[in-house]
C-alpha cells in the first residue's frame, strides 16, 4: 500500500530558521499534500501527508 | 569612503537630490551612496558603488561575516568590494552562451570583445562577426521616480553634477523626476561552472585561506561574482512641481551668464524700445530665445565638467531632460555567491549573496534562491520518462547514502512511486540538519549530476 503520510521527530535544538526553511521546501516537494505539527509527550512531531498515488507496479 | 570623483555625475546628482536636507557633508555623501544603492537593490541586484567598468564574473573577493556585512549593507546600502583576491580566467562563456552574442569560439572572452572590438579585429575579419556592446545580452531596469527639494543636500552635488542644474534651468526649488538606466547589458556564468573553478582555485590556495581565516578569528567568506549588470546611458527627466520665480542662483549656475531679465513694458527699468507692449507672439518668441540661451549656457558648463558626457536633451520652465552616455558601459550591480572559509582553509558550499544579505531569519512560505533552483531542477526530473526518472532518483539516493538511501528504498518497497519515495527520503534526511542550505546544496549537486548524466 502507498504511504499516506510519514512522521518525523523534530529535534528540540533544531534552529527555528532551519525548521522554517525545511518546511517551506517540503511544501514545494512533488507529492506532498500538506504537513502538520503536533506535540507528543516529550517531543514535537511533523506529519507529512502525501497525495494519493496508484501503487507502483 | 567611495571615490566620488570617479563616480558618474548623474549618480551623484540623483543621489544628492534624493538625500534631501542633511546636516553634515559626510552625512550627505553617505546618503548619496545609500540612496543610489537602494535604487539598484529594488531590482534584486546588489549595487556597485562607485560605478566601475572593472568587475566581471569570476572575480573573487574576501568579505566579512554575515552580521557585520548585513549591518553595512543596511546602513550604507551597498557593499564594499575592496579585498579583491583573484580573478578566475578561462570561464567557458562559449558553452554557456552557445556561440551567441559574438562569442563565436572559446577564445573570445567577454567582455573584452564588447569593450574593445578592435582587439578581435583579426578574428572579425575572418568570420565577419560584429562586436561591440550592441550584440551583448540586454537587460532592463524599471524607471525610478524621485522628488527633489533644493536644500543643503542638493547643493553639495552641484559642482560635479547635472540634475541640480536642471533645477536651475526650471528655476524651481521643487521638482519630481524619473531616472532611466538605458542601454543596460548583462552577462554571467553558471554557478555550477563557477563552483568547480572556485574550489580548484581554493585548493591551490588553502594555506592562504587558512591564514586569512586564522587571522580573522571568525567566520569569513569569499564572494564570487556570477553575473554583472552594466548601463551605457542614463536619462534623467525632471518636472517642475512648483511655480517658482527663482531669484537666487543654483550652484554651478553662478558661472553661467544668462540673458538679462527684461521687465515688462511700462515697468520702471524697461528699455525704451520696449516702451510699447509686445505682442503675444513677440513674448513667446522671446521666452523661447531666453530658454535656448540659458540651456546653451548651462550645456557649455556641463561640457567642461570632468568625466561627464551630460547632454541637455530638452529644457523648459516645466521639464528638463538630461542624457548622459558613458564612453563604455559601467557595472551598476551584480549577483554572486558566497563560500564560507573553514578553519582548515577548505570552502563550504555556496549560498546566494543576495539571500545571505536578505537576513538570517527565514520567512514562512518563501524559498531561498537555492531552493528555487532545486524546485526547477526537480520539476525537470519529474518531466522525464518513468525509467529515466527512476534511474536519476536511484543514482541520487546512492550518492547521498545514509538515511536517505534507507528511506528511499523502504518507501519504494512499500509501493510508493519513485516521486514520493524520493520526496519522503529527502524530507526525512533533512530533518534536524543545520544549516539547511549546506545539505540542500549537497542534494542539489547530486541531483544535477544525475540529471546531466541521464541526458
Amino acid at each position: 500500500m502507498p504511504t499516506p503520510f510519514k512522521e518525523f521527530d523534530i529535534p528540540d535544538d533544531w534552529p527555528p530558521d532551519d525548521v522554517v526553511q525545511w518546511m517551506n521546501a517540503t511544501l514545494r516537494e512533488p507529492g506532498v499534500k500538506s504537513i502538520e505539527f503536533y506535540r507528543e509527550p516529550g517531543n514535537l512531531v511533523v506529519r507529512i501527508w502525501f497525495v494519493k498515488t496508484a501503487p507502483a507496479s | 569612503m567611495p571615490d566620488l570623483t570617479r563616480t558618474a555625475p548623474w549618480a551623484l546628482v540623483l543621489c544628492a537630490v534624493l538625500a534631501g536636507c542633511t546636516t553634515t557633508k559626510e552625512d550627505q555623501l553617505q546618503n548619496v551612496a545609500r540612496d543610489w544603492a537602494l535604487v539598484i537593490r529594488a531590482s534584486q541586484v546588489i549595487p556597485v558603488y562607485p560605478l566601475t567598468e572593472d568587475l566581471r564574473p569570476g572575480d573573487i573577493f574576501l568579505v566579512e561575516t554575515p552580521l557585520q556585512e548585513k549591518k553595512q549593507y543596511e546602513g550604507n546600502g551597498f557593499l564594499r568590494l575592496d579585498q579583491h583576491l583573484h580573478r578566475l580566467h578561462g570561464l567557458d562563456f562559449y558553452d554557456f552562451y552557445q556561440g551567441s552574442h559574438g562569442i563565436k569560439d572559446a577564445s573570445v572572452k567577454p567582455p573584452i570583445h564588447w569593450q574593445f572590438p578592435d582587439a578581435n579585429e583579426d578574428a572579425d575579419e575572418e568570420e565577419g562577426v560584429a562586436t561591440g556592446w550592441a550584440i551583448a545580452p540586454r537587460a532592463a531596469f524599471p524607471t525610478y521616480t524621485f522628488n527633489v527639494n533644493r536644500g543643503a543636500g542638493a547643493n553639495i552635488a552641484l559642482p560635479v553634477s547635472g540634475v541640480p542644474v536642471g533645477l536651475s534651468l526650471m528655476q524651481t526649488d521643487s521638482a519630481s523626476g524619473t531616472i532611466t538606466l538605458a542601454d543596460v547589458y548583462t552577462y554571467g556564468i553558471s554557478l555550477h561552472e563557477l563552483s568547480d573553478m572556485v574550489k580548484t582555485w581554493a585548493e591551490g590556495h588553502r594555506i592562504l585561506l587558512r591564514q586569512i581565516r586564522t587571522a580573522a578569528g571568525r567566520e569569513v567568506y569569499i564572494r564570487v561574482v556570477s553575473r554583472v549588470y552594466l548601463t551605457g546611458r542614463v536619462v534623467v527627466n525632471m518636472s517642475n512641481t512648483r511655480a517658482f520665480e527663482a531669484a537666487g542662483k543654483a550652484g554651478a549656475a553662478e558661472d553661467v551668464t544668462l540673458p538679462p531679465h527684461q521687465p515688462p513694458a511700462g515697468v520702471p527699468g524697461a528699455t525704451p524700445e520696449r516702451a510699447v507692449a509686445p505682442s503675444a507672439a513677440e513674448n513667446a518668441a522671446r521666452i523661447v530665445e531666453v530658454e535656448k540661451a540659458r540651456t546653451k549656457a548651462i550645456q557649455d558648463v556641463l561640457d567642461k565638467m570632468p568625466g561627464g558626457a551630460v547632454k541637455i536633451v530638452q529644457a523648459s520652465a516645466r521639464t528638463v531632460t538630461l542624457n548622459e552616455t558613458f564612453e563604455r558601459p559601467l557595472v551598476v550591480g551584480f549577483l554572486g555567491f558566497d563560500f564560507p572559509v573553514r578553519e582548515s582553509g577548505d570552502l563550504g558550499p555556496p549560498l546566494s549573496t543576495r539571500a545571505r544579505l536578505g537576513g538570517a531569519a527565514a520567512r514562512v512560505g518563501a524559498l531561498t534562491d537555492a531552493q528555487e533552483e532545486y524546485v526547477i531542477l526537480r520539476q525537470a526530473v519529474e518531466g522525464s520518462d518513468v525509467n529515466a526518472k527512476e534511474a536519476i532518483y536511484d543514482a541520487v539516493a546512492k550518492e547521498i547514502g545514509d538515511t536517505f538511501l534507507t528511506e528511499y528504498e523502504k518507501s519504494k518497497t512499500a509501493g510508493d512511486g519513485t516521486t514520493i519515495a524520493f520526496t519522503s527520503a529527502k524530507t526525512g534526511w533533512l530533518v534536524g540538519k543545520s544549516p539547511q542550505h549546506v545539505h540542500e546544496f549537497e542534494l542539489y549537486n547530486a541531483l544535477l549530476k544525475a540529471w546531466r548524466e541521464a541526458q
